[in-house]
């Protein structure tokens, strides 16, 4: 068993080299224990190395071994954009750029005409040509991902002390991190409306590792982590020619920083046939931060740092049970309380802080029930879940755009033994509908991007347009949005 | 049996596992799409909706909310397209052969063969050079009207009126309604300038139909002592044709002193603008932003040459713009408007002319000049924003030029 051990934990240090690519841990959170028969109640019935994460108190209670699994998840999220009434911001505002309010101040440059976000501009002063980037046309809607899975349960101290490690880790697609606005300065860029809590945080590379212990006949404690990463990426630039950046200079300058979010899980049996769960998961995220430094050819220079936050998770406190009712069923809950109010945005703003307290997220409360089934080496689990969205209505600038989500998770796995080996396959599949949902904006919450006493800096002529709302936020004047996930995994773990 | 390889095996094992897995889930579920739904169009609400080319009580936007024959809609306000052959709106005319026509589809009367006399609306456009990204290329326009009278083969200026200037290419620099207002009489090349003679030139017909067409050289500042043309910094005689260099120094600040939150006095320098600062303001926008002052002096002359001739009995014509100009800048909000620009030495400035007639009360004078030249500060402004739009600023994408 020795010589066993030695191997896990070379695996296990194998896999933590794979850290500097990991991050939070959403698509954890979503899938649930995906190599064994946790399901979305893993945080109280976890029977894999997914314990390592959603509960490592649970660690003393799962078998020895490491196993390998894979997972699909395809997210199938649509969008509906309600058309335009008109509120297009005119073409003039991109020919004549000194457009200044009644006050007399410059209008700042941060809209395009509408007609150029739809058409492209390649005339009268546009050169290099605009490209268009038509409303809605780069949303990111409709993935199918593949996710390779690695779990591992070691006993180093029998059940006293027990590690654990689980990882999610996609393939052909590493770690994306797209960092969209949602309010009207989207239109730089995509043009466009994402999923807030799916599309590119269910890229993230998940890593998890830790120990727990049975300290008393009922009682079992452990600890768990996550990594938590800072990459600094400097970007100094010589600007030879602001039109053609095929002449720029560029040298980086790329620090990446780990820490460590912690997790907690207890893990009480009042009796044979129940037990109780408490587990506590701290905030984690990916922080990108970005140093921009220009230096141009009169000698003037201009710098300025921004931070990038994703995959944002934040504090979640759980409790959960199972009690079996018969020698072979049990029913098992679990109850989430996740502190969403303090979530942090791509752009690495505070919803209520950026957009007004009307906006600030909110908590949730989420519940999943099941059922467990036993037969000798065989288990089967059914799992029903809902989970509130945290967004407010986003009928002012803000474009948050998520929806309640309600899950359902059926798997089993059996074992046998081969050449006394013990191997334990399992399958399972999993589908979760984001309801739908839909709002109307408020135009007296959106910016008008031309004020209506807009007017030549030179000549002092009105702007042709400028009276009522121009706007080119894209999720005006209304949209809605729901759909898909569908998901299954398989695995296969060697228990001894 | 062919050997099978392992590795290759268990590869396509799984690539054939996640492909069967994504079948399924897509089978069960389909295919998320986005979509954009159509607006109802209300034509008549005044506002341009969906399709609608136009929504409103602009001339050329047609009852079906559509652009009427001869016009083009842009922010819901419809314009006649000069050019297409259709006579629409104001357009008095619109056949690019007809000699009387000009290029705003106006009809004017034919001038006699090469004579310069009468009203003219001009635009003086020039290239340079950016000193602040790198040598990008900035197109410059800046605006006159002539009143010209021609004796013989020789003209000279009358009354002038200086409407403005506006650049683009990296950045746009524009001036302030104050600036505008305060330039219009300024550097006057006709009677009005009480201190030197007149600016003349030479326009005769040389016998293929072509004018040789020419005006002196002439000099000119901008945000320091000036009356009436008389200005320390220019030089006494314009006809001796100095060099910007060789001419008195015009008024600066300590390199220091330019970013400078408080005003400076800055002798020989005038607050041309009555925003505070010593010099002009220019408002440049676009890459960089900010509001800056300076001092100017530039020299400029026209002529034509074989490919920029001028063909006699023409109302409108392009001939060869030449300048210098140097600038102190004597205060920017931040290193970034520190930067000029200098003249591009292998490209050659247009300068536009196109005729108005012979009097104020001819058709196309009429349309543009809103009241006797130089006489009331306020119709010359309103005279200045119609030569704006009757010659609007072109830059060198629309020119065709390049570095």
């Amino acid at each position: 068993m020795k010589s066993t051990t030695a191997a896990a934990l070379l695996l296990a240090g194998a896999t933590l080299l794979l850290a500097p690519a990991a991050q939070g841990s959403p698509l954890f959170e979503l899938a649930g224990d995906t190599m064994g028969s946790g399901g979305h109640n893993a945080r109280a019935a976890s029977t894999s190395a997914a314990a390592t994460y959603f509960n490592p108190a649970l660690l003393p209670r799962v078998k020895q071994g490491f196993g390998l699994g894979m997972l699909v998840l395809s997210d199938q999220i649509s969008m509906t954009l309600d058309g335009r009434p008109g509120g297009d911001v005119p073409v003039s505002i991109g020919r004549d750029r000194n457009v200044r309010d009644g006050n007399g101040d410059l209008i700042p440059n941060d809209t395009f005409p509408t007609d150029w976000l739809e058409n492209g501009c390649d005339t009268g002063g546009c050169d290099p040509p605009f490209a268009p980037r038509p409303r809605q046309a780069d949303g990111s809607s409709g993935n199918t991902r593949t996710y390779v899975g690695i779990g591992l349960v070691s006993q180093l101290i029998d059940d006293k002390l027990v590690i654990g490690l689980h990882a999610l880790i996609p393939v052909g697609q590493f770690t994306e991190a797209q960092q969209f606005h949602v309010d009207h300065r989207e239109q730089f860029f995509s043009n466009s409306l994402h999923p807030e809590l799916y599309s590119d945080r269910l890229t993230a590379t998940s890593l998890s590792f830790g120990a727990g212990s049975q300290l008393l006949d009922n009682l079992s404690l452990g600890v768990s982590f996550t990594l938590n990463l800072q990459n600094t990426a400097g970007a100094g630039t010589y600007v030879r020619d602001s039109a053609d950046y095929d002449q720029l200079e560029l040298a980086t300058d790329v620090q990446v920083r780990t820490g460590v979010s912690p997790h907690f899980g207890l893990v009480f049996s009042p009796t044979d046939d129940t037990n109780l769960s408490l587990t506590a998961h701290s905030p984690q995220k990916l922080e990108i931060v970005t140093r921009f430094g220009a230096a141009l050819p009169s000698g003037a220079e201009s710098d300025t740092t921004r931070t990038a936050v994703h995959a944002y998770t934040p504090w979640t406190f759980a409790l959960g049970g199972d009690v079996g009712l018969t020698d072979e069923f049990a029913l098992v809950a679990t109850v989430g309380y996740s502190l969403w109010s303090q979530y942090e945005d791509r752009q690495g703003n505070s919803p209520g802080d950026f957009y007004g307290d009307d906006f600030a997220w909110n908590n949730t409360l989420q519940v999943n029930l099941g059922g467990r089934y036993s037969v000798g080496d065989a288990n089967l689990f059914l799992d029903l879940g809902y989970q509130p969205s945290p967004v407010p209505d986003q009928d002012g600038a803000s474009n948050y755009v998520d929806n309640d989500r309600a899950s359902a998770n059926l798997g089993g796995d059996f074992a046998f033994t081969v050449a006394d080996l013990t191997l334990r396959p399992g399958l399972q599949a999993q589908i979760h509908r984001i309801l739908p949902r839909s709002v109307t904006k408020d135009d007296s919450l959106i910016r008008d991007e031309v004020p209506d006493d807009a007017v030549n800096g030179s000549t002092q002529a009105p702007i042709v347009g400028r009276e009522g709302l121009q706007t080119n936020n894209p999720g005006w004047p209304g949209f809605a949005s729901e759909g898909w996930i569908f998901g299954g995994a398989f695995s296969l773990t060697l228990e001894y | 049996m062919t050997p099978t390889n392992p590795t290759a095996a268990r590869g396509h094992a799984a690539r054939f596992a996640t492909l069967l897995m994504t079948l399924t889930l897509l089978v069960l579920g389909g295919c998320a799409e986005d979509t954009i739904l159509p607006v109802d169009s209300e034509c008549g609400n005044g506002v341009r909706e969906g399709e609608e080319a136009c929504d409103g009580a602009s001339e050329g936007c047609t009852e079906t909310c559509e652009a009427a024959e001869g016009f083009t809609c842009t922010d819901n306000t419809c314009v006649t397209t000069c050019g297409d052959g259709i006579v629409a709106g104001a357009e008095t005319c619109d056949d690019p052969d007809n000699p009387d026509c000009n290029s705003a589809c106006r009809l004017v009367g034919v001038r006699p063969g090469c004579d310069m006399s009468g009203y003219w609306i001009v635009r003086q456009t020039d290239f340079s050079v950016d000193d602040i990204f790198g040598g990008l290329l900035q197109t410059s326009s800046n605006w006159y009207i002539f009143e010209l009278a021609q004796e013989g083969d020789a003209f000279e200026v009358q009354i002038s009126r200086y409407c403005g200037i506006q650049v683009s290419g990296s950045v746009d620099v524009t001036l302030t309604p104050d600036g505008i207002r305060r330039l219009l009489p300024s550097n006057p090349q006709g009677r009005n300038n009480t201190a030197r003679d007149p600016r003349r030139g030479v326009s005769r017909e040389v016998g293929d139909g072509t004018c040789e067409f020419s005006m002196d050289r002439w000099y000119i500042v901008r945000g320091v002592e000036e009356s009436s043309g008389e200005s320390p910094y220019l030089p006494a005689d314009f006809s001796a044709r100095p060099e910007l260099a060789d001419l008195p120094v015009m008024p600066d600040v300590e390199d220091d002193q330019r970013m400078s939150e408080a005003p400076i006095d800055v002798e020989g320098a005038e607050d041309w603008d009555g925003d505070g600062r010593d010099g002009l303001a220019w408002v440049v926008t676009g890459a960089a932003s900010g509001v800056r002052n300076s001092v100017q002096r530039d020299w400029l002359e026209y002529f034509s040459d074989e490919e920029f001739s001028v063909a006699a009995g023409s109302n409108e014509f392009v001939a060869v713009s030449r300048f210098d100009n140097e600038e102190n800048i004597l205060h920017a909000p931040s290193g970034l408007l520190l930067a000029g620009s200098v003249p591009a030495p292998d490209l050659k400035g247009q300068i536009t002319f196109r005729y108005l007639g012979q009097t104020l009360d001819e058709p196309a004078a009429a349309e543009i000049i809103a009241g006797p030249l130089g006489e009331d500060l306020d119709a010359d402004f309103d005279t200045c924003a119609r030569v704006l739009e009757a010659l609007p600023h072109l830059d060198s994408q629309d020119l065709g030029v390049e570095l």
